[in-house]
């Protein structure tokens, strides 16, 4: 009972893709990539942004119509008996194609691994993580190209409605200032810009020059489902550039890497139990990068089984001066259902796709320098060796930090005091600890201005810690942190002080503000409030911010400040937060 | 075998030595005591010839009256109107027909023996399902013997077109095998599919149905049934009647239906008897409930070790404090919940009945909590395995619940390893390996995949189950010419 029933009775003719799974599978493949790096490449374009992704996305349709007709065109083609040229040019095709679904799946393995980095496990590997994804994508490339529109076409709602939903919630956090952000002096944007910005889109859409290989359908099918596709993929893009035009404003948007994702981790759902949700909704975008960087190592595996093959064809056929009666074979089209793929020649190509997909990916995380010194030793030793650190790290254990060796501070202060060095190192002397439930760490500002001083950071926490002096910022939160005999886990910071004096301090502040940007150690959702003392709010505070932290608005109706909008205000150059 | 009887008992007496359990006897009958017989059988199958009511004893009291010359025509003709009497032409024939607990009989001068039934072995007769139990509807179970199975379901489906094939199966056991199936339903190629899928190997015995499930999987490495079973005779009969075949096996109380789907393991027989908004609910309620058995465990330790933004602030506290004093890491700690969970499923399976519910409710609450007064584990872990044994037992098929069992492990590991990444790897790859799963050719995630073969009808029997007015199609399964299962005047 291990083969399938007649093909006329029975399913055999769902080993092709059905025209709903075409139509999901290509919606993951353009929201994949187009998501996650088109809103920051346009931000610059403010609001003339929208006008690039409707004709980028017109062009990537333009795009598919005609590779659809190409596709119809180039059945005849191959149902002619080939000569020896034109065997030779399908072996270059081959290889051309094959080289660009490389390069392509290199890509997205690459920014795959960094945003799994950068938004889930950033102590974990760059290895591990690719090699991990890698693992998976040789497991769906040996079930054939239905496995994993299977899996696209159950999860599609299951990957959309959260997003539409969270979305749909992001909308209330849409500021108009933001999205009528004027350009700065100086910059200029013109008509070549807009269509730059339509590029960008196209490019993120090439995923459709795909359908040139999807068989057993026919162009208007194809036309069909992948245009709702783009049609369905252009609304979603839309709908997620205003939002993040109009949360975080052009400048700060483009500054960001991943915009999407950090929208989510500001969207508060009213009555929900999560707190954050960015780490859920990161499913959107592992799903669909997974669905095109399986989709570009598809064909890739293909193109390179179909070069392998034709060129023993080349070499034994042509030698002994054979006809080329059986040259549907050829054909760039062929698609061979999995029953076939268990062949070791699918295998060795699936090890040789991935092993290059491996390798390139290290490459573009390492930059130049690995090309030079150590391309020729990733090659031939390092993968096998990467793969058997890879089990040893699973062996060796978790890279998890239990619960209990986190310390979870709720607010933290920050301040510039003018506080003689002397002082504070009598202080350090004498081992005079500060008051119940906070610590601090102050630091002397060498680079403010005038009425420079330490910046003052506390956190409230069970213990108490000697104040720590260091020369910047980030060194004297990581000084402080060390001491700790916990992890700090600021996730769940919810207030930060802002002494008045480090406010008005505009090279302190700014220092502060890139500190919070680059670090992403403070939630861009923890509120922000200004002290003209911090300490004597500190000691006193009681209950009062735990009250004001469940409230949406202060009493007289002003939005609570959060440390996400202070931060866009400060990048888009806005003063309406203060 | 030859008209002389003696040479015959030779034979078979060879055939039997050693062989204390079967009686062989020989007997003189006919009016003058002339006819020599010779009468075989398993000490338990037969009741004895002095009882009247049995074939047996009817067929002996009726040789008594006859004169010897007559013995050829009564019993060319069966005149003794035993209704299941049957010749046979070789001794070993006679020797193997009586393994299936019938009496054997030789009659002197009379070139063949004879088969008759007589009570049989004894087997577990008709008993109340211990499993799919539901609420309304018939809690009748198949019964160990093959023949009373196939009598219940053609009870409850009393049509000349539904077949019933026997093959035998066991080169030493002998086991019967019967394969039912609506003959215009079924698609065309199935049955042969499944009698060449019996065909294909040679084994010593079938001891179960698990053992012909085990040769038809495809994939003998997925944790994942391919094949359907139950012990219910009317979740065979609503298989049949969707056009799927059935499969039953003597000496096991468990039908194999095949193909089948991921969306029949989460169905019960009384969706189909409870109204649609009940059925429906409690349909959502299973897939939630087989989604987070084999995830919640992953899900907390990815939360807990790694992304502690996503839960609410007083939350992550009180997970805090309730690990505080714990000497374990969490995985460890989930770990050693989730096997004492299946230590305590596995050890109230094998305790006699009233043992087994203790050894639940000592594990439970007892071990548990002691667990926790003891610092081993946090009471959070406790509440979660707890709840993940719930939904686990929410699923409807034994086998199916059991895959995911084996999979939390996975999803646990990979999560503890790699945080939320981690989980949503092991969730892919189980997704990956659904899609590539197929029973019979059906890929097994349909009616989700696929469901435009049947214009969608599919899906109105899948999460949500639509009013029985509206579920008018048959399943993919059946033959497309009567796929149409409702008519009437309001529904055609």
């Amino acid at each position: 009972m291990t083969k399938n029933m007649g093909k006329r009775d029975t399913f055999a003719q769902n080993e092709s893709i059905s025209p709903r799974q075409l139509y999901r599978l290509y919606v993951f493949n353009l929201l994949g990539v187009g998501t996650l790096v088109l809103p920051n490449n346009l931000a610059k374009l403010g609001k003339y942004g929208f006008i690039s992704i409707a004709l980028g996305v017109f062009m990537a349709w333009l795009f598919m119509w005609i590779v659809s007709e190409v596709r119809e065109q180039k059945k005849s083609i191959y149902d002619r008996s080939f000569g020896k040229t034109a065997y030779a040019k399908m072996l270059i095709y081959d290889l051309i194609i094959a080289i660009y679904e490389l390069s392509q799946a290199a890509f997205l393995a690459w920014i795959f691994v960094k945003l799994i980095r950068d938004s889930l496990i950033p102590d974990e590997s760059f290895t591990v993580v690719l090699l991990v994804i890698m693992a998976v994508c040789a497991y769906a490339l040996s079930g054939g190209v239905e496995c994993r529109a299977r899996v696209y076409e159950v999860v599609f709602f299951f990957v959309l409605i959260p997003l539409a939903a969270m979305l749909l919630f992001a909308i209330s956090d849409v500021r108009f200032d933001y999205l009528m952000i004027k350009d700065r002096v100086g910059v200029d944007f013109g008509i070549a810009d807009i269509f730059a910005g339509a590029y960008y889109v196209f490019a993120a859409s090439i995923s459709v020059f795909n359908i040139l290989f999807v068989r057993e359908r026919t162009a208007s099918q194809i036309r069909w489902s992948v245009s709702k596709a783009i049609l369905t993929y252009a609304g979603i893009l839309f709908l997620l550039y205003a939002v993040l035009l109009g949360s975080f404003g052009k400048y700060s948007l483009s500054e960001i890497e991943f915009p999407a994702v950090v929208l989510m981790s500001d969207v508060q759902i009213k009555g929900s139990f999560f707190k954050r949700a960015d780490a859920l909704m990161l499913s959107v975008w592992f799903f669909t990068l997974f669905s095109v960087l399986i989709m570009s190592l598809y064909y890739a595996v293909l193109r390179c089984e179909n070069f392998a093959k034709n060129t023993t064809k080349v070499i034994f056929t042509f030698n002994k001066s054979r006809g080329f009666s059986n040259n549907k074979q050829l054909s760039c089209d062929r698609q061979e259902s999995h029953d076939e793929e268990n062949s070791s020649m699918r295998s060795w190509c699936i090890i040789f796709v991935i092993a290059i997909i491996v390798t390139l990916a290290y490459i573009l995380e390492s930059g130049d320098e690995i090309v030079k010194k150590y391309l020729g030793f990733l090659l031939c030793i390092a993968i096998p060796v990467i793969v058997v650190l890879t089990i040893g790290l699973m062996l060796t254990g978790c890279s998890a930090v239990e619960l209990e060796e986190r310390c979870f501070p709720t607010l933290a202060a920050v301040d510039v005091v003018a506080v003689d060095t002397d002082e504070i190192t009598d202080k350090e002397v004498t081992g005079k600890e500060v008051t119940d439930y906070k610590e601090y760490v102050s630091h002397r500002d060498d680079l403010a201005n005038e009425s420079s001083g330490y910046i003052e950071f506390y956190y409230n926490m069970d213990k108490s810690y000697e104040p720590e002096y260091a020369d910047d910022i980030k060194t004297a939160v990581d000084s402080f942190e060390e001491r700790l005999s916990q992890k700090a886990d600021t996730n769940h910071l919810k207030v930060i002080l802002i002494g008045k004096t480090l406010r008005n301090d505009k090279a302190a502040y700014a220092s502060f503000m890139e500190y919070c940007k680059t670090s992403k150690k403070f939630p861009r959702n923890t509120y922000v409030c200004i002290a003209d003392d911090i300490n004597d709010i500190f000691d006193n505070m009681g209950d009062y911010y735990e009250q004001k932290m469940n409230k949406e608005n202060h009493e007289d109706g002003e939005p609570i400040i959060t440390l996400g909008t202070l931060l866009d205000d400060y990048t888009n150059e806005i003063h309406g937060a203060w | 075998m030859t008209t002389n009887i003696d040479e015959n008992i030779k034979s078979f007496r060879q055939i039997y030595s050693d062989c204390s359990d079967i009686k062989m006897q020989e007997m003189y009958l006919g009016r003058d005591a002339s006819i020599k017989c010779f009468v075989a059988y398993i000490e338990v199958t037969c009741a004895g010839s002095g009882i009247n009511n049995s074939a047996f004893g009817r067929f002996t009291s009726y040789l008594e009256g006859i004169d010897r010359d007559q013995v050829k025509e009564v019993l060319d003709k069966n005149q003794a109107a035993l209704s299941e009497f049957a010749h046979l032409h070789s001794v070993n024939e006679a020797a193997q027909m009586m393994l299936t607990g019938d009496v054997i009989f030789f009659v002197d001068g009379y070139p063949d023996a004879f088969k008759l039934p007589d009570k049989g072995y004894p087997a577990l007769s008709i008993q109340e399902i211990d499993s799919e139990k539901v609420i309304r509807g018939s809690n009748e179970g198949f019964a160990d013997s093959i023949k009373i199975n196939t009598a219940l379901i053609r009870r409850r489906l009393r049509s000349t077109r539904l077949k019933c094939k026997e093959v035998k199966k066991g080169l030493r056991g002998h086991s019967n095998v019967d394969i039912l199936y609506v003959r215009d339903l079924v698609k065309p190629g199935l049955v042969e599919e499944v009698e060449k899928n019996l065909g294909s190997y040679v084994i010593d015995h079938v001891g179960d149905s698990g053992v012909l499930e085990q040769f038809a999987e495809a994939k003998w490495y997925s944790p994942f049934p391919q094949l359907q079973t139950t012990k219910r005779p009317d979740v065979a009969v609503n298989a049949l009647l969707e056009g799927r075949v059935v499969v039953l096996c003597d000496n096991s109380p468990i039908a194999i239906i095949l193909p089948t789907t991921m969306n029949n393991f989460l169905k019960t027989a009384d969706d189909y008897y409870n109204r649609t908004i009940a059925a429906s609910f409690a349909r959502l309620i299973r897939y939630v409930a087989a989604f987070m058995s084999f995830t919640l465990p992953g899900l907390y330790l990815a939360v807990t070790n790694f992304h502690t933004q996503i839960l609410p602030t007083p939350l992550i506290l009180a997970f805090y404090e309730a690990r505080l004093g714990c000497p374990f890491l969490q995985l460890i700690e989930v770990l050693m919940m989730e096997l004492s969970f299946e230590l305590l499923r596995e050890a109230g399976i094998r305790l006699p009945g009233a043992m087994g519910n203790t050894i639940g409710i000592v594990g439970g609450l007892i071990i548990g909590q002691a667990a926790v007064d003891a610092n081993l584990v946090s009471p959070i872990v406790v509440i979660l395995v707890a709840f993940t044994a719930l939904c686990s037992f929410a699923i409807p098929s034994e086998e199916f619940a059991f895959s995911f069992r084996i999979l939390k492990f996975a999803v646990i590991i990979m999560s503890a390893w790699l945080g939320y990444f981690g989980f949503l790897i092991s969730l892919m790859v189980i997704l990956l390996h659904l899609a590539k799963l197929k029973s019979c050719g059906y890929p097994y995630m349909m009616p989700f995949v696929g469901s435009e073969l049947t214009g969608s009808e599919d899906e109105k029997d899948s999460i949500i189950r639509f009013p029985l007015r509206r579920l008018w199609r048959r399943p993919v399964f059946a033959r497309e010419k009567e796929c149409r299962k409702l008519k009437g005047n309001k529904y055609d």
